[in-house]
C-alpha cells in the first residue's frame, strides 16, 4: 500500500512538472498572427542594423497601404548572419518569399535555382522597364540570359580621400584623370611618420578589392566559355605584382603586419573589417570602398573628405558592387512577391534610399536627381559614381565563388605576406590549379 | 633576546615575504585576466562614433559617457529580448537537468543488454559538428511546424544532453550502491531511489550541469538565428549582433549591452562557484 501511495505521489509530482512545462511551452510557442482571409501574407527576409530596420518598416507600411490585399512579414537578422540563415531556410524548404542579396553571392544562389526568373513578369508588367536601370546593374543579376533580381542599389567601388591630409602634405587632390602613377608619385610624399616615433603611421593607400586590379590588367578571373580559372595568366601575375609593389617596392601602402599594428593600435580590430577604420583614423589617406560605408564615414571622420573614381590602370575598368531583390523559387505567391519587388525597386523606395545616402539608387531618374546628387553631407562629388557606369564590371560570376574565394584569399595572403612570401607567379599558378581542381570536381 | 625567538621572527618574516610574493603574483595575474573586462567597460563608456578604441583608451579616461548603458538598452526592445531569453533558458535548463539526470541514472545503475553500446552511441553524438545536423534538424522542425516558435530551443532539451548525461553518470557511479540497496530494502522504487536518495546527493554535479546549460542556452546564437523569424521573439544574443554593421560596429553600445547580457551568467557562477569547482573535480573521483 505504502509503495502504491509513493508511486501515486511521485506520478503527481511529475505530472505537475510536465503540465507546468507544457503550459509554459504553449505560451512560448504562440505562433505569429495569421493574415485574414483573402489577404496574402508575404515573408520578406532582410538584414541590417536597427536603423536600417526602422527604414524597412516604413517601407513595408507604405507598401501595405498601397496594397491592402498583401501583408508583409519582415524577417530581419543582423548583418553577417543572414546568408547562413537564408541558406538553411532554402535547404530546409522554409525560405522567405522575397529577400535582398549582394552582387558577390547572387550568382551562387541563382545557379542553384534558388530564385525565380523575372522574364515573364517583365514581359507582362508595363510599369517596369529594363531601361529604367543601369545596364551594369542588370547584368550583375543576370544568370544564363535570365534576370533574377531587380537592383536594390549600386555601390560602385570609389576612392575615398582625406582632403585635409592631402592638402597638409602639399599634394593635389585625386581626380578622374589620375592613374596609378600619380597615386605612387604623390603617395611617397604622403606616406610618413607623423609623430616621430620611427614608425610610419600615415599611408597613402590600402590595396583592397583584389578583383579591381585584375580587371584593370585585363584578367577576368574565369574564362567565360570554359569556366576555368585564369589567375595563372600573365596579366593576372602583372596585376598581383602591381599590388605587391604598392606595398613592398613603393611602400605607399602598409605591409600586412603594419596594417595589423595600425588596427590594433587604434582601430576596432574587427576581423576583416577593421581595415576600413584606418581611413577615419587618418592612417590611410586614400581608401577604396563602396558607398555603403558613407554613413559610417560621415559620423566617424573628423576631417574633410570626398570621393573620386579609382585611378586608371592599364585599362580604366571600375568594379561595381550592389544588391538586388530576388523572389525565392519556393514562394507560393509569385505575383504578390513581384508586386513587392517592384515596389522596393520603385521610385518611392529609391527616393528614400537616395536621402539615406548609403548607396546609389538603382533607378536612373532618382540617381541623377538632386535628391541623390545634392546633399549637404559629404561626399560632395557623388556624380563620379554615375559617370563610371560605362566602365563598370561586376564581381566574377561563378557558381562556386564562395568556395573559390576561400582558396584565392589564402593564396593572395601568402603572396602579399611579408614573412616567407611565395613568388607571385608560383603562387598564382598553384592558386589557379587548386581552383580548377575544385571546379572540375564539381563537374 | 632568546635564540628561539629570533629564529621564529626570521621564520615569520620569511613566511610574510613568501606570502607577499604570492599575493603580488596573484594580483598581477588577476589584473591581466581582468584587463579584457576593464577594456570592455571602458569601450562601453566611450563616446559614440569614436574610432580609436585600442588599448590606449585604457590610459585615457576622458570623455566618459555612462548614458551609453541606457542608450544601448533602449536602442532595441531588450526588455522583451531579456524575457524571451530568460524563459527559453530557464525552461531549457530545467528540462535538460531533469532528463539528463534520469538518463544518467539509467546508464549508471540499471543493467541491461547493450547498455555500454548505447552509452558509446550517445557519446558519439557529441563528436558530430553542429553544421552536419543543422539542415536535417531544421527540416524536422519545419515538418513539425515549429519554425518561428520557441519549441526548437526548449523541447530537445527534455531528451537530455550528452555531455550532461556523461557528467552525471560519472558522478552517480561514485556514489555507493549500498544507498540504493538500503532504499530498495525500505521499499523504495527505482524512480523513488533516484528522486529521494540520489538527486539530493548529486547537488554539485547538478549545479555544474545547470551552469553549463544556463551559459550555453543564454548565449546561444545559432539556434535562435535559425529557428526564430519574428523579431518580437528574438533573444539577447540576436539583439547584440544587431550592433554590428557591414563596415562599422557601434562598439560602445555593443559593449554596454554585452555587460548587461553577461551579468546573469556572472551572478549564477558566483552563487554556485563552490559547488561548480567541486563538480568539476568529479572526473578525478573513483568509486
Amino acid at each position: 500500500m505504502k509503495r502504491i501511495l509513493e508511486h501515486i505521489t511521485l506520478c503527481c509530482q511529475w505530472g505537475l512538472g510536465v503540465l507546468a512545462l507544457a503550459i509554459a511551452g504553449m505560451w512560448l510557442s504562440s505562433a505569429s498572427p495569421k493574415a485574414p482571409a483573402g489577404v496574402v501574407q508575404l515573408r520578406y527576409g532582410n538584414f541590417g542594423t536597427p536603423e536600417q530596420l526602422a527604414q524597412e518598416r516604413t517601407i513595408i507600411a507604405e507598401f501595405e497601404r498601397a496594397h491592402p490585399r498583401i501583408r508583409v512579414k519582415l524577417e530581419w537578422v543582423s548583418t553577417g548572419n543572414y546568408l547562413l540563415k537564408l541558406k538553411t531556410q532554402i535547404a530546409g524548404g522554409n525560405a522567405p518569399d522575397v529577400t535582398w542579396i549582394g552582387a558577390g553571392v547572387f550568382y551562387e544562389f541563382a545557379a542553384k535555382g534558388a530564385f525565380l526568373a523575372f522574364d515573364e513578369f517583365l514581359d507582362k508588367d508595363i510599369d517596369v522597364h529594363r531601361a529604367d536601370f543601369y545596364p551594369a546593374m542588370l547584368q550583375a543579376y543576370t544568370f544564363k540570359d535570365h534576370l533574377y533580381g531587380l537592383p536594390k542599389d549600386n555601390t560602385g567601388i570609389v576612392l575615398f580621400y582625406n582632403i585635409d591630409a592631402l592638402q597638409k602634405a602639399g599634394v593635389p587632390l585625386p581626380d578622374k584623370t589620375w592613374s596609378w602613377n600619380e597615386m605612387i608619385k604623390w603617395g611617397k610624399q604622403v606616406t610618413r611618420d607623423t609623430n616621430g616615433d620611427g614608425r610610419i603611421d600615415q599611408f597613402m593607400y590600402l590595396p583592397l578589392w583584389n578583383y579591381l586590379y585584375f580587371y584593370q590588367y585585363g584578367n577576368s578571373i574565369f574564362d567565360p566559355v570554359s569556366g576555368r580559372c585564369l589567375l595563372d595568366q600573365p596579366n593576372a601575375v602583372a596585376a598581383m605584382e602591381f599590388q605587391r609593389d604598392l606595398v613592398f617596392k613603393y611602400h605607399i601602402a602598409p605591409r600586412p603586419l603594419e596594417t595589423a599594428t595600425l588596427i590594433a593600435s587604434g582601430g576596432s580590430g574587427d576581423a576583416g573589417l577593421g581595415a576600413y577604420d584606418l581611413f577615419p583614423l587618418g592612417r590611410v589617406v586614400c581608401m577604396p570602398c563602396n558607398m555603403a560605408v558613407v554613413p559610417y564615414y560621415q559620423k566617424a571622420c573628423k576631417f574633410r573628405w570626398d570621393i573620386t573614381k579609382i585611378p586608371r590602370g592599364p585599362t580604366d575598368v571600375q568594379l561595381v558592387d550592389g544588391a538586388a531583390y530576388p523572389i525565392l523559387a519556393q514562394t507560393r505567391y509569385p505575383r504578390e512577391a513581384w508586386e513587392l519587388v517592384k515596389f522596393l525597386s520603385g521610385p518611392w523606395v529609391q527616393s528614400l534610399r537616395a536621402k539615406a545616402g548609403d548607396s546609389v539608387p538603382s533607378l536612373k531618374k532618382i540617381a541623377e536627381s538632386p535628391l541623390f546628387l545634392d546633399q549637404p553631407a559629404p561626399p560632395a562629388h557623388r556624380r563620379f559614381v554615375l559617370d563610371m557606369f560605362d566602365r563598370y564590371k561586376t564581381f566574377p560570376q561563378h557558381e562556386r565563388l564562395g568556395a573559390v574565394e576561400q582558396i584565392t584569399g589564402r593564396w593572395f595572403e601568402r603572396i602579399m605576406s611579408d614573412e616567407n612570401p611565395i613568388q607571385v607567379q608560383d603562387g598564382l599558378r598553384q592558386c589557379a590549379a587548386e581552383v580548377n581542381a575544385l571546379i572540375e570536381s564539381e563537374d | 633576546m632568546p635564540r628561539n625567538s629570533i629564529s621564529l621572527n626570521q621564520q615569520s618574516k620569511a613566511e610574510n615575504t613568501h606570502k607577499s610574493v604570492i599575493w603580488f603574483y596573484l594580483l598581477f595575474a588577476a589584473l591581466i585576466f581582468l584587463l579584457p573586462f576593464i577594456w570592455m567597460v571602458r569601450i562601453a563608456l566611450a563616446e559614440p562614433d569614436r574610432v580609436d578604441l585600442g588599448l590606449k583608451l585604457l590610459i585615457n579616461w576622458t570623455g566618459i559617457r555612462p548614458s551609453n548603458f541606457v542608450d544601448a538598452w533602449h536602442s532595441q526592445p531588450f526588455n522583451r529580448y531579456f524575457m524571451n531569453t530568460a524563459s527559453v533558458t530557464l525552461l531549457g535548463v530545467v528540462a535538460e537537468v531533469i532528463s539528463s539526470a534520469l538518463v544518467a541514472y539509467g546508464f549508471a545503475r540499471l543493467t541491461f543488454r547493450g547498455r555500454n553500446s548505447l552509452f558509446i552511441l550517445m557519446l558519439s553524438t557529441m563528436m558530430l559538428p553542429a553544421q552536419v545536423t543543422m539542415i536535417p534538424i531544421f527540416m524536422l522542425f519545419r515538418y513539425l511546424g515549429w519554425i518561428d516558435t520557441f519549441k526548437p530551443l526548449i523541447v530537445p532539451a527534455s531528451f537530455g544532453a550528452p555531455f550532461s548525461i556523461f557528467l552525471l553518470r560519472q558522478f552517480i557511479m561514485t556514489l555507493p550502491r549500498d544507498l540504493d540497496e538500503a532504499a530498495e530494502l525500505d521499499g523504495c522504487s527505482l524512480l523513488g531511489t533516484w528522486w529521494r536518495i540520489l538527486l539530493p546527493l548529486m547537488k554539485p554535479a547538478l549545479l555544474t550541469v545547470i551552469i553549463f546549460s544556463f551559459i550555453g542556452r543564454w548565449n546561444d546564437l545559432l539556434g535562435p538565428l535559425l529557428y526564430l523569424n519574428s523579431d518580437e521573439k528574438f533573444t539577447l544574443s540576436l539583439g547584440l549582433m544587431a550592433f554590428r554593421g557591414m563596415y562599422s560596429t557601434q562598439w560602445n553600445l555593443l559593449m554596454a549591452a554585452s555587460i548587461f547580457v553577461m551579468l546573469p551568467c556572472l551572478v549564477l557562477f558566483f552563487i554556485a562557484q563552490r559547488y561548480f569547482i567541486q563538480g568539476m573535480l568529479i572526473g578525478g573521483l573513483k568509486e
